[in-house]
């Protein structure tokens, strides 16, 4: 009896993991640049008893090539693997045409269940060392660490701060076996990997929306068969329901300073948009128009709010400025343009843009409104921008299943996120985490 | 639901479709809500003629049909309207011509049956941003609600919800299903 | 069984209200057909108003949304008219200072002399240093990034560190029209006049005094205004400031 419930466990739990890892999102890397910097990621030695959970040179190569700036050396090409400066021999890899190399060594640490993580990259031509470091961590924290170690590798390599340690938040849509649509908020890491759901219910969720502090999600739920505002932990779980007026409450938009959310409410009467303070709960009013307007987004200084709005018939972005009151329209090409972001330098607004009938990804530069079109799938929706600038991750179809995409703001790189399982959708890409 | 007869709403569609000189609606509602498992039944087909509502009609012709809808009145209001739909052009929240007398069943209902409640819930097609689609389904359900308003139906009896793009009542990425999916589905 | 036939009763005018309103639409009558007045009541006239109502608000709201887009869409071009045609302005000015600059060498060497080469001695250019140059093209750069106060110091340091350059009455001029554009009538004034007075050779003098005629527009002095544009239409006929001063007149016949 004993032994058959265990069994019965243990299998439960591998079927656990497998279904994990099966549920992760997947990146296919559909477009690189053909001027990356060419690195060799070389597999970290490991100086351990027993087998390591995670491959850590794996992990940086991996993040490193879906940047589409660098394009690490496929493992099967090199001709040794060197884990510290004594074992490296400069002109095999400068055969190899590499201009730097990666190396490190992993070895349990003097505290029991803690790692030393140590590791050098090194510039081939001048054969010297560039970067390195000792780091340490327990083995369930190799994922997090071999990230830090892109974003170090990264930066120092593109002059660009590395969001590889980011997370994103986006929705799953599955049939259950009743066929009902069963509807889960889930958060991973940049890489799609380490899905966690925080949510599971059979109504609709929408607009998950990262705090500043990259702590909270805000998002719109229907579980109580209407609409409302949720504030969640993505840490603990503990969660609040912040708005249930009658009619839409949707949109949540956080301002830089974490202070305060933008929303959408109907109450009265017609989708306007609204300013609620979290800590005194005042709800200010800051559009007023007959016409549809949502999809707030606050400016990185926290002096304007972007928002959709048909007042002239189809939707347009707008600029309202918080000091002035004034409203200015940004989007002029095309009848249909809608739910914008800035970059986080505020130069800049990404959205969705449709021309001939397809609905794809533009961005527009302030100073000049000229526009571009970034993606070219059909049906591509809620542009969300990584916290460095660089890349866009956004919500597209094939067939009739939702998938992720991404693509660089100059539009030469691009990658996917499919899920074998579920239909995915609302993608956002956390700030850079402050822990 | 006993009291939907079949006969008697086909014989009142018929009549408003004459009376009006449009086509009706075709009120084939397919298994709207599978989904969510609630007992939607195959509705009688009304057949459309195919135009707008833009034939005249002369005076003596609305007024004999007058009579004749007076004489079926008491079967006709006794009776909750069988078409619960009506559909929006893309990005719009007008209500279409054509779905005026659908409407007007329901007022003549609300306004006989002043405790009975409704909830109208606005939908969108799966185009465009979702939370965009979520304010133009929002916007016409309040176009509904209005136009009842004005006809005199009390406020207390509807309520207005959207689900946006997110509960599509025909599955497909084209014309067709798109037409069918942006909606106001009026709820007893 | 005798409340429902009532309410039957009540409602029937309920159900024809629309058909009236139909037959109202293609006949442009008011419902006298349907409106037995035996039956007829306030409120179907009152509810087939409201819904006609409805329907215009509805029609209004929509026209008055596709009037805003063309407002919007023709604010947008106008403002990108406007920076255009300042951008073509700016281009055209700076090639023709730097023609005007090379003419003025040309005249002090000689039409018969060799061009400008590297082999001149430095004495042969005098005027026209090559810091000079650089300065005042700096300071040109700031007017064209419409930076107007670094322009003004910019303008003000040239006029003060190289007085002798052949494009001083330029630098008057430009510094003329940024006082005008911060609403410095008064130094805008001075600065033109300066143009006028101490280079009458320089071809800024025509739009140096068409920008006058300008600035006593702005003090209200209209009569002075004409006048001074008069002025320019005969001292420099054909020319651009000619052109502007004919059409400010001819604002002002209207």
């Amino acid at each position: 009896m004993c032994v058959r419930n265990w069994l019965k466990a243990a299998a439960f739990s591998l079927l656990c993991f497998v279904q994990q890892a099966v549920a992760d999102l997947t990146i296919e890397i559909t477009q690189g640049n053909d001027r990356a910097t060419p690195v060799a990621v070389v597999p970290f030695a490991w100086l351990g008893q027993s087998g390591l959970s995670e491959d850590i040179a794996r992990i940086v190569s991996d993040d490193l090539e879906r940047s589409g700036l660098i394009r690490p050396l496929s493992r099967t090409e090199m001709l040794s693997l060197p884990s510290q400066k004594s074992e490296i021999f400069f002109r095999d890899w400068s055969l190899l045409k590499q201009d730097y190399l990666l190396v490190g060594q992993i070895r349990p640490s003097a505290s029991p269940g803690v790692l030393t993580i140590q590791y050098e990259l090194y510039d081939v031509v001048r054969q010297t060392r560039v970067l390195g470091e000792v780091i340490s961590g327990k083995p369930s924290e190799l994922r997090s660490r071999a990230h830090y170690i892109s974003d170090q590798v990264f930066e120092h390599l593109t002059g660009i701060k590395g969001a590889f340690s980011t997370r994103l938040a986006y929705i799953t849509v599955k049939k259950d076996a009743a066929s009902q649509s069963k509807y889960e908020l889930k958060v991973s890491d940049a890489d799609g990997r380490r899905e966690r759901t925080i949510l599971t219910t059979y109504k609709p969720i929408l607009s998950p929306a990262w705090s500043p502090d990259a702590q909270h999600l805000a998002y719109v739920s229907f579980e109580t068969g209407r609409p409302g505002i949720f504030l969640q932990n993505v840490y603990t779980g503990k969660r609040r329901q912040l708005t249930a007026f009658r009619g839409l409450n949707g949109a949540p938009a956080w301002s830089p300073d974490g202070k305060k959310l933008a929303v959408v409410l109907s109450k009265d009467g017609n989708p306007e948009i609204y300013e609620v303070d979290l800590t005194s709960y005042k709800v200010k009013r800051l559009t007023q128009h007959y016409a549809i307007e949502t999809e707030p987004e606050w400016s990185p200084d926290g002096k304007h709010i972007l928002f959709t709005s048909s007042r002239s018939g189809g939707p347009q972005i707008y600029q309202l400025n918080l000091i002035s009151g004034e409203t200015e329209r940004l989007t002029f090409e095309g009848s249909y343009n809608a739910r914008a972001r800035y970059s986080p330098d505020g130069t800049e607004i990404y959205f969705v843009h449709r021309s001939n009938g397809i609905f794809h990804i533009a961005a527009q530069e302030l100073a000049n409104n000229r526009l571009r079109i970034l993606t070219q799938t059909p049906l591509d929706e809620s542009p969300s921008v990584s916290p460095n600038g660089s890349m866009l991750i956004y919500a597209t179809q094939e067939g009739s299943r939702g998938y992720l995409g991404a693509v660089s703001v100059n539009g030469q790189i691009r990658y996917s996120l499919p899920s074998q399982l579920a239909d995915v959708r609302e993608p956002a890409w956390s700030p850079f985490l402050t822990n | 639901m006993e009291f939907k007869k079949y006969s008697k709403t086909l014989f009142f569609g018929a009549t408003l479709a004459i009376l009006a000189g449009c086509g009706g609606n075709a009120a084939t509602q397919d298994q709207e809500e599978g989904a969510a498992g609630t007992d939607t039944e195959v509705q009688p087909v009304i057949t459309s003629d195919g135009s707008s509502s833009d034939s005249a009609i002369t005076g003596e012709q609305m007024g004999q049909d007058v009579e004749n809808l007076e004489e079926k009145a008491e079967e006709v209001v006794a009776a909750m309207p069988e078409i619960e739909t009506i559909y929006f052009d893309f990005d719009t929240s007008s209500i279409r011509a054509d779905s005026r007398e659908v409407l007007d069943m329901h007022v003549a209902y609300l306004r006989v049956n002043s405790d009975a409640k409704v909830v109208l819930e606005g939908h969108a097609d799966e185009r465009g941003t979702r939370e965009y689609n979520m304010a133009l389904g929002l916007r016409r359900a309040n176009a509904v609600k209005s136009y009842f308003q004005v006809q005199g139906v009390n406020s207390d009896q509807l309520e207005v919800v959207s689900y946006g793009e997110e509960k599509a009542a025909v599955m497909g990425h084209n014309n067709a299903a798109w037409s069918k999916n942006r909606r106001v589905e009026i709820q007893y | 069984m005798i409340t429902p036939f009532r309410n039957a009763l009540k409602v029937l005018p309920f159900l024809v209200v629309p058909f009236a309103v139909q037959a109202a639409d293609l006949t442009d009558q008011t419902m006298p057909v349907l409106a037995d007045p035996s039956r007829s009541s306030q409120s179907i006239h009152q509810s087939a108003a409201n819904t006609d109502l409805l329907f215009q608000i509805q029609q209004l709201q929509q026209e008055m949304q596709a009037l805003r887009n063309i407002v919007e869409q023709q604010g947008q071009v106008i403002v990108q008219l406007q920076k255009d045609n300042r951008g073509r302005y700016l281009d055209i000015d700076s090639r023709l200072s730097n023609l005007s600059e090379d003419v003025a060498l040309l005249k002090k060497k000689g039409v018969s002399a060799a061009p400008v080469n590297n082999n001149d001695s430095p004495s042969t250019l005098p005027v026209v240093s090559g810091t000079a140059k650089d300065a005042y093209q700096q300071a040109y750069a700031l007017v064209k990034a419409q930076k107007f106060d670094q322009a003004i110091t910019a303008y003000q340091a040239f006029i003060k560190n190289y007085p002798s350059s052949s494009l001083l009455p330029n630098a008057y001029y430009w510094l003329g029209e940024l006082y005008m554009v911060k609403n410095l009538t008064q130094e805008a004034e001075r600065v033109f006049s300066t143009v006028i007075e101490t280079y009458p050779e320089s071809r800024k003098v025509s739009d140096a005094s068409y920008k006058l005629g300008l600035v006593y527009a702005r003090y209200g002095q209209m009569d002075k205004a004409i006048t001074q544009m008069n002025a320019v239409k005969t001292q420099f006929p054909k020319s651009t400031a000619s052109r502007l001063a004919s059409q400010f007149l001819d604002a002002q016949k209207k």
